[in-house]
């Protein structure tokens, strides 16, 4: 006869031995997932894997695997730490200490120290998008074997969001024999400490990364670029596949296991192949830059222009259907903790009547104004071509000028010539980033306001006051607009439905990727 | 007139084809500097900076003019042209602005896939072509010779890139016979270099097989019209001699001129068809170093291609006194 207390016990050994069962299913489940190849078909290829100052989707994408740096952004747009374990900042703001982890090894097999960390750092402060920003830096100095100190001139607070940044020129760390002196875009070894390696480079072809046996992964949960990278697969080859159809064709065929884009036309036929899983993802937000040198010197033109958009009908020309767009006026992600909506009261008001009377306080005489679009990326061409029908019927007396994208980059940096410029750039992940948008650079916009706020963001390190700068800044930028940000532009990238691990990110993450 | 030894002379006035040959070797020195001239004035002269590409929409005009410094595009038009020039005298074509390697060695890496593409895609035209035109000026004014034609038309007027990707969708997502993309080197697997080969190579040359054909029908309908082939005929000669034994090899020289020009025109043709079927060959290295204004690289293809384009020329020639033996140079 059974009795309670035996019947209890019976209880407890089955729950024990069923947690044990699953501890033992999940083991050999996460063995299963070791092993085979990837490949990725992408529609253009990397000239240059030099990181720390090319800006290319491509590099970006292929480098993440390759390499890591002090810290990273998380999906939310967080800094969390990567190779930094933790850093401290002096009470004046003037210097950073960063204290490295042991034991990472490059894939050369040498360890990372503080003097690799100091030759990366210099090297990047040179040579990168941010070396503007980053010449309030003193010095960089490796004081002992895993700490690495930077002394500033002026405070730096969003030093770490610009080591961190996701859109190229982040602070990548290499070998110090590999990078130190080494002018721009002129890295020839690519050696680092991330999940995978490179193995092989054919120009135009293809490059494969095998996995890095010796990568010691962070226990964090994985979010963003950040947190825990399994390297499951044994390789990773990206095949640069300029035609889209027939990027896609390998996928339907199973000769790549993921390709991005998918054009938005056979978005809805591969949906009913059920072999293929279709992940949406952020790549644009589209800006169109006002020439503030030329007619648009005058802010009450540009807040006129800005008030007569219908921007979804702009986003709607570009993205052809409601899924590939999002009415976003901000340079960020929704989901992104810089997002503060402050910029909703003047987005997307439609209000023609306010734009002519804007346009009549504005003194405007019919001048001639130019936009310069290029047929090279499509929604130039085609967000130009709405912004052009919507502002003539409102009497902007516009022309579009359309040239290849090196002219028009080039049209770009002379004061004259242009009026407006339709850019896009991928989705920003600190406001720093925008330093150039708000203060001289491109557009030449400036105001005193401007300068000031972009100041606080870039020196002082609470989030809260940067937080609070951006706000102010995003609702200055309303008043006086620097741009026309139309919204967010999705794109599709097409998975065969055995590749799981996958994350819904702007970038591609591969590693945490396996197949079933 | 310049003057040649004696020993290389057969009889007054008759030159060893050696001799023919070094003198046309010899014009690659104009069609060089031409060639050398042009590009470099063209390239300079449209609108594009490689500093403003390479350092994207965001680069601020001092970032740019840096970059101009740092890759000489700030000196005088003239003094970059000099040291160009000097460095192409001794075999150096500069470096690539993006790709960190010499252009000349990118350009030889680059060259055997699209001359693969190129002799296969003209085998291909041959093969296709040239039996097609046989037969239609054997069967002249018959509804053989009025289909034959008409596919032939379509073949020159059908683009070689919407026929590779029909070929895509048929031979490699349909019936799975070939690859979708990619390339193989023939000392890596010489069956994997050929499946990867045979749709660029088979759209390339359907497109050129059209004009080829109808020049050979063309040409053979003027030989088969002769004195000599009527003679030929009612003398008891079979008929598959007359055609193949006199008729075409009395036809072939101006086949053998369009197939000769053709081959060059295949060269560029390949670039459309590299980016269809992703191959690395020199058109997609052309296509995006136009896109990045990559001069060097730019300027290193262009003359590599007319030295090419010299060289066909003079096997084109040197053929014909193959063929013909009436043919001399002198």
């Amino acid at each position: 006869m059974i009795t309670v207390k035996k019947g209890y016990n019976i209880f407890l050994v089955s729950i024990v031995i069923l947690c044990l069962s699953i501890g033992f299913a999940a083991e050999a489940q996460e063995q299963d997932r070791f092993g085979g190849t990837l490949i990725f078909g992408i529609s253009a290829g990397p000239t240059n894997l030099d990181l720390h100052s090319v800006t290319d989707a491509s590099s970006r994408q292929i480098s993440r695997n390759i390499w890591e740096g002090f810290a990273v952004l998380d999906a939310n747009d967080e800094v969390q730490p990567e190779l930094a374990k933790k850093w401290e900042i002096s009470e004046d703001g003037l210097t950073w200490t960063f204290y490295l982890r042991e034991g990472v090894l490059f894939h050369n097999g040498k360890e990372m120290t503080s003097e690799d960390a100091v030759a990366s750092a210099i090297r990047w402060a040179e040579v990168s998008r941010f070396s503007v920003i980053l010449g309030s830096i003193n010095s960089i100095n490796a004081i002992d074997k895993y700490t690495v100190e930077f002394k500033l001139d002026e405070k730096l607070g969003a030093l770490l969001a610009l080591m961190a940044a996701r859109n190229g020129g982040e602070m990548l760390i290499m070998p110090k024999e590999v990078c130190e002196g080494v002018p721009r875009g002129k890295i020839t070894e690519y050696i680092g400490t991330g999940p995978y390696k490179l193995v092989e480079w054919k120009l135009d072809q293809q490059i494969k990364l095998a996995k890095f046996k010796d990568y010691k992964p962070l226990d964090l949960e994985p979010s963003g670029y950040a947190g825990k990278k399994n390297a499951y697969f044994d390789e990773i080859i990206f095949k640069f596949i300029p035609e889209t159809s027939t990027l896609l064709a390998g996928l339907e065929t199973g000769e790549l296991d993921i390709i991005e884009p998918i054009l938005p036309m056979e978005v809805n036929r591969l949906r009913e192949n059920k072999e293929i899983v279709l992940q949406r993802y952020p790549k644009w937000h589209l800006q169109t830059i006002f020439n503030t040198k030329g007619i648009f010197q005058n802010q009450k033109l540009r807040q006129a222009a800005v008030m007569a958009l219908d921007m979804e009908q702009i986003m709607l020309s570009v993205g052809k259907k409601q899924e590939n767009i999002e009415l976003n006026q901000s340079h960020f992600r929704k989901n992104s903790i810089w997002y503060t909506g402050q910029l909703e009261k003047y987005y997307n008001q439609k209000n023609t009547e306010g734009a002519k009377k804007l346009m009549q306080e504005g003194g405007y005489n019919g001048e001639e104004i130019i936009i310069i679009a290029t047929k090279d990326y499509s929604w130039s061409f085609d967000s130009a071509i709405s912004i052009v029908d919507q502002l003539t019927k409102i009497g902007f007396n516009i022309k579009m000028e359309v040239f290849d994208w090196p002219t028009l980059v080039s049209r770009k940096n002379e004061f004259e010539g242009w009026d407006l410029f339709a850019a896009a750039s991928s989705p920003r992940t600190d406001p720093v980033e925008l330093t150039l948008s708000y203060v001289g650079g491109t557009g030449f916009y400036t105001s005193p306001v401007a300068v000031e706020l972009m100041q606080i963001i870039a020196q002082e390190s609470s989030f809260e006051e940067r937080y609070n700068a951006w706000a102010k800044m995003e609702d200055h930028a309303g008043q006086n607009p620097p741009s026309i940000v139309s919204g967010h532009l999705f794109e599709f990238r097409g998975l065969r439905s055995n590749i799981k691990g996958v994350p819904e990110f702007s970038i591609t993450i591969l590693w945490n990727a396996y197949k079933e | 007139m310049i003057p040649f030894p004696k020993c290389l002379y057969i009889r007054r006035g008759e030159l060893r084809v050696g001799s023919y040959i070094i003198r046309r070797l010899l014009m690659l020195i104009p069609v060089f500097i031409v060639v050398a001239i042009v590009a470099f004035s063209i390239l300079h002269i449209i609108p594009g900076s490689p500093a403003a590409v390479m350092l994207g929409a965001e680069a601020t005009t001092d970032q740019i003019d840096k970059m101009n410094k740092d890759l000489g595009l700030d000196k005088p038009l003239l003094e970059q042209f000099y040291l160009w020039s000097l460095g192409l005298l001794k075999g150096d074509f500069g470096d690539s602005y993006y790709i960190n390697r010499p252009v000349l060695g990118l350009i030889f890496e680059k060259m055997p896939v699209t001359i693969s593409i190129a002799i296969i895609a003209e085998l291909v035209a041959i093969l296709l072509a040239v039996p097609l035109g046989v037969f239609s000026a054997v069967k002249h004014n018959t509804v053989y010779d009025q289909l034959f034609m008409t596919i032939a038309v379509f073949g020159v007027a059908i683009p070689s890139f919407w026929l590779g990707i029909m070929f895509i969708l048929i031979f490699s997502v349909t019936l799975r016979w070939f690859p979708v993309q990619g390339y193989i080197a023939i000392n890596d697997s010489i069956t994997g270099w050929i499946m990867h080969l045979f749709l660029p190579a088979l759209a390339l040359g359907f497109s050129h097989a059209g004009l080829i054909a109808r020049m050979t029908r063309s040409s053979m309908l003027e030989v088969l019209s002769a004195d000599y082939i009527r003679t030929l005929r009612s003398k008891g000669l079979a008929e598959k001699d007359v055609v193949f034994k006199h008729a075409l090899k009395n036809s072939i020289l101006p086949v053998v001129t369009v197939i000769g020009l053709s081959f060059t025109t295949l060269l560029g043709g390949a670039l459309i068809i590299e980016t269809v079927f992703a191959m690395p060959g020199i058109g997609r290295l052309m296509l995006s170093s136009i896109q990045r204004r990559d001069y060097p690289i730019i300027q290193g293809v262009l003359i590599i291609f007319a030295i090419i384009c010299v060289i066909m020329n003079l096997l084109v020639d040197l053929l014909y006194v193959y063929l013909d033996p009436r043919i001399k140079y002198n």
